[in-house]
């Protein structure tokens, strides 16, 4: 290449690594002092994710009825037996009942945090029980934990009280993830045991109506690490034909839209816009909303870069030639 | 972790099933749970036992689909094995590996090899396990430093005796040290940091990153495209991707990754997988075009779906 | 035996492990999967073991051979030490900071008593069991120990900054690659700066870019979405999901070993 020649450009060939730096900084930093509120338009695939647990308790109802039609029709006496049985635990919980699987660690927190406590507080302003757990990560749990005492808190400010035990339980971290989803596939008691507290599942009055995947309306996994969502395709979707949605960042969500398009999964929440959306569409602006300012400040940062930097290739090689 | 199912058959309110798995002994492991003591027991109920329990007709294409590319990748390797030699495209990044490792040598710096985030389960991992085996017998024979950070435990172990493996076909076992492939971290950040500390600290002359990588990509390519290092880049994780092309010399894409261990070593086995591989993927590529043209023209033409659905159902799971 | 053992268990194993997808059968669905699932489970918590035993043996090396960045290495095992001792030891020590602790809390009008312990892990959900089945209590007692300490202001903290970190190397990445030198890379250009706006949401600053409320770029940015980045994903997606068949198919033949050092 040949060398600038104005002093400007020399400057800035040198230490265009340290300018960018510092706009990043600002970019990101100021707008959240600044109190300018984005409209933010749902999309089609959050929109998706939040119907689906808006209408949890009439999926639950549908499946009740499904059932119930089912039993009717059956003669095999083993078959019947079964089916009442798993009928009975769908009865225990009409409002129905929501895995949320927190999948991320603190360096994804703050794209992730966002959606999970949206998706949390929906689910208890819908009075949906709601079952966490963080199977891959075991940086994530003390981080759940916060949230879901974050997201039961604003619910008991809002609605009335959450509390753990009756209206939600977290299951915690167990390694081998693939391992434990297939072993949830057939009794999620057996496959955990005991919750987070120590406290032993089988004798706990919420997990009386769950006994595996069939007992959960809905899964939905937050998460940051690819192949964490193909696992819960493999293993709920395929095998167990359980209705599944996912927040995931917003630099790798496009590898999910091939699953979205094959209606393996019913929904798909994109980064921290994604989360943003979910709280438009549920009435509570909260985090995400405010971040959004931000995120457009630095997106507009980033085309500004891309102008800049195309004009200065453009500028040498007409100098070049 | 207490698991009952697994004791049923030792006692307690499952021991009923425990008398009908011996009484049922016949039909071997496969007596349980639907059969119970009051049900008849002859041969036409443990057939229609048979029937009902020992295949799932919904997974019958799922079958089929395995059995036959399954087949046609093992018959190419059968036919790769009589001496048949395979012609694989030049791939860029692969064939920079030897200049790569050359460098370091003349430099006599060592050679970072950077397996990703997988784990021993993850193909890519398995794939970048193969082109580090290569890469090990290279290195031995230059007596050039080798440093394999791990994010898993079993990883290591594996890497390990991979390399060692490497260094005894070459003939140098006595270079081998097992300290330069180590364990940093499980934790995906914790791990990068540490890699990039040590490529800062070590300055090595030649970064490999093949493998499974996630968000980490760019922090450990931007770090060692600053300490000057030649840099080969390969995963399967199309996200990715564009952050390695950005920061590296060269860049393995998707299942060139895969072919590279065939690519390195040019044994017939892996050529001829590589062949079957390519195969199995015109096949698909077929069933596609034509699936597309039955569905496109029974749209347009306004024909009865049942004449192209049945041919979309055929894959459908 | 020595080569042909491993081969055999891992190719059985394999078999086994794809016929069950195909068997419905309950003593297989059930019982043989939740073994299996238990049992690597179980071998993956010895996976651990064994991280942590080189983990303490690369560092103790630097250590004692005081190599260039030894300090680093005593830094490393103190606080892997310090972390783990302090999460396991059962809490039995607690300090009452019943004067610094206090939080009023609104609605309910309780006092919440937060108290810094030293060890033991309390998990933060059973603090609103114990509100709750004490509902007449004033004072909710909140603990939290070091171990607690340690995640909420060292770990999650440098977590996020490192995976901020991200965001600066995209911006230098992103001017230094987007240069438009043919014309594939003007088309990846205009496409990236299409999605780029219609993430952003420009109707607001630029009104006459909206088409039925949603801005035009919104709009593009879903084609672009949906159709030739779906296209190259689930082109990508068929290969390497035959690259990983090809690779099982070796694998549970026992043409490939990378468990017993790579060639066959």
């Amino acid at each position: 290449m040949i060398a600038p020649v104005s002093k400007p450009l020399v400057f800035w060939q040198r230490h265009y690594r340290h300018i960018i730096y510092v706009l990043v900084f600002l970019c990101v930093l100021l707008p959240m002092f600044l109190p300018v509120k984005l409209r933010v338009n749902v999309s089609p695939p959050t929109r998706n994710v939040f119907n689906a647990v808006d209408t949890l308790a009439a999926a639950r109802h549908d499946a009740i009825t499904n059932l119930e039609a089912m039993i009717a029709a059956t003669t095999n006496r083993t078959g019947i037996a079964r089916l009442k049985e798993r009928l009975d635990r769908l009865r225990m919980n009409t409002n129905g009942v929501l895995m949320l699987s927190c999948d991320f660690a603190p360096d994804t927190a703050p794209e992730l945090e966002p959606m999970a406590v949206a998706i949390l507080r929906h689910a208890f302003a819908r009075n949906v029980r709601v079952l966490a757990l963080t199977p891959s990560t075991v940086t994530g749990v003390q981080l759940a934990e916060k949230i879901i005492g974050v997201a039961a808190r604003q619910s008991t400010n809002l609605y009335s009280a959450r509390v753990d035990g009756r209206d939600y339980l977290f299951l915690g971290f167990r390694p081998n993830m693939f391992q434990l989803l297939m072993a949830m596939g057939e009794n999620i008691s057996h496959a955990y045991v005991t919750d987070n507290a120590g406290r032993d599942l089988a004798t706990q009055p919420f997990m009386r109506g769950i006994q595996n995947y069939n007992d959960i309306d809905l899964i939905v996994s937050i998460t940051g690490y690819t192949g964490v969502p193909e696992m819960w395709i493999q293993v709920a979707h395929t095998r167990n034909k359980r209705p599944l949605g996912f927040g995931f960042t917003a630099v790798g969500v496009t590898d999910y839209y091939p699953y979205l398009h094959s209606k393996q999964i019913i929904g798909l929440l994109a980064g921290l816009r994604g989360a943003a959306e979910y709280e438009i569409a549920s009435g509570l602006p909260d985090a995400a909303c405010g971040r959004m300012f931000s995120q457009f400040c630095s997106h507009l940062l980033v085309i500004v870069l891309v102008i800049v930097g195309n004009i200065e290739f453009i500028y040498y090689r007409r100098r070049t030639r | 972790m207490g698991n009952p199912g697994c004791f049923s058959w030792a006692g307690g309110k499952n021991r009923g099933k425990m008398v009908s798995y011996w009484a049922a002994s016949a039909t071997g492991l496969m007596a349980a749970g639907r059969m119970k003591r009051d049900d008849p027991m002859n041969w036409q109920s443990i057939l229609t036992w048979i029937w009902a329990n020992a295949f799932d007709p919904t997974k019958a294409n799922v079958l089929v689909a395995l059995v036959l590319l399954g087949a046609l990748i093992l018959y190419f390797i059968h036919h790769a094995r009589r001496g048949r030699q395979l012609y694989v495209r030049p791939i860029a990044g692969l064939q920079s590996v030897h200049d790569a490792i050359g460098r370091a040598t003349e430099l006599g710096k060592p050679i970072l090899y950077v397996s990703g985030i997988g784990g021993e389960g993850d193909v890519a991992t398995i794939a970048s396990m193969n082109i580090l085996g290569c890469i090990a017998e290279k290195v031995a024979d230059y007596d050039t430093e080798l440093r394999v950070p791990c994010i898993s435990p079993i990883v290591m172990t594996i890497e390990q005796e991979l390399v060692k493996q490497g260094y005894t076909r070459a003939g140098r076992p006595e270079n081998y040290r097992e300290d330069n492939i180590f364990f940093v971290s499980d934790d995906q950040f914790a791990y990068a940091t540490a890699v990039s500390a040590m490529m800062i600290r070590e300055k090595p002359a030649a970064n490999f990153f093949m493998g499974s990588f996630a968000a980490e990509s760019l922090l450990l390519a931007e770090t060692g495209s600053s300490t000057g290092a030649i840099q080969i880049a390969g995963t399967d994780q199309a996200t990715q991707i564009p952050f390695f092309i950005v920061a590296c010399d060269y860049t393995i894409i998707g299942e060139e990754l895969y072919a590279a261990g065939a690519y390195l070593s040019r044994e017939p086995l892996l050529l001829g997988s590589l062949k079957g591989q390519d195969i199995t993927k015109l096949v698909i590529m077929v069933a596609m075009a034509t699936g597309i043209v039955l569905v496109t023209v029974g749209t347009v033409c306004n024909a009865d779906p049942r004449w192209y659905n049945w041919f979309v159902t055929l894959f459908a799971v | 035996m020595k080569s042909g053992l491993p081969r055999y268990i891992c190719g059985i194993c394999g078999v086994l492990m794809l016929l069950q997808f195909f068997i419905p059968a309950k003593f297989v669905q059930e019982t043989v999967v939740e073994w299996v699932a238990n049992s690597i489970m179980i071998v993956g918590c010895f996976g651990l073991a064994i991280g942590l035993a080189s983990l303490i043996h690369s560092h103790g090396t630097r250590i004692r051979r005081k190599t260039p960045g030894w300090g680093f290495s005593v830094v490393t095992l103190a606080t892997a030490a310090i972390v783990a001792f302090v999460g396991l030891v059962p809490r039995s020590v607690t300090f009452d900071q019943a004067d610094k602790g206090v939080v009023a809390h609104t609605v309910t009008t309780r006092v919440d008593r937060i108290e810094y312990t030293v060890f033991g892990y309390q998990p933060e959900t059973s603090n609103l069991v114990a509100s709750a089945a004490t509902g007449n209590m004033p004072v909710q007692r909140t603990s939290k120990p070091l171990f607690d300490w340690a995640y909420n202001y060292m770990l999650y903290p440098l977590g996020g900054t490192t995976f901020a970190l991200l965001a600066f190397y995209i911006m230098t990445a992103a001017y230094r690659a987007m240069r438009v030198k043919s014309w594939e890379a003007g088309l990846l250009l205009s496409s990236a700066l299409v999605v780029l706006l219609g993430q952003i949401p420009v109707e607001e600053f630029l009104p006459w870019v909206r088409i039925h409320g949603i801005s035009v770029f919104e709009r593009l940015k879903e084609l672009i979405m949906n159709f030739p980045n779906m296209a190259s994903q689930r082109g990508i997606l068929i290969g390497v999901a035959l690259g990983a068949l090809a690779t099982s198919v070796k694998i549970i033949a026992g043409i490939e070993r990378p468990y017993m050092g790579g060639r066959s």
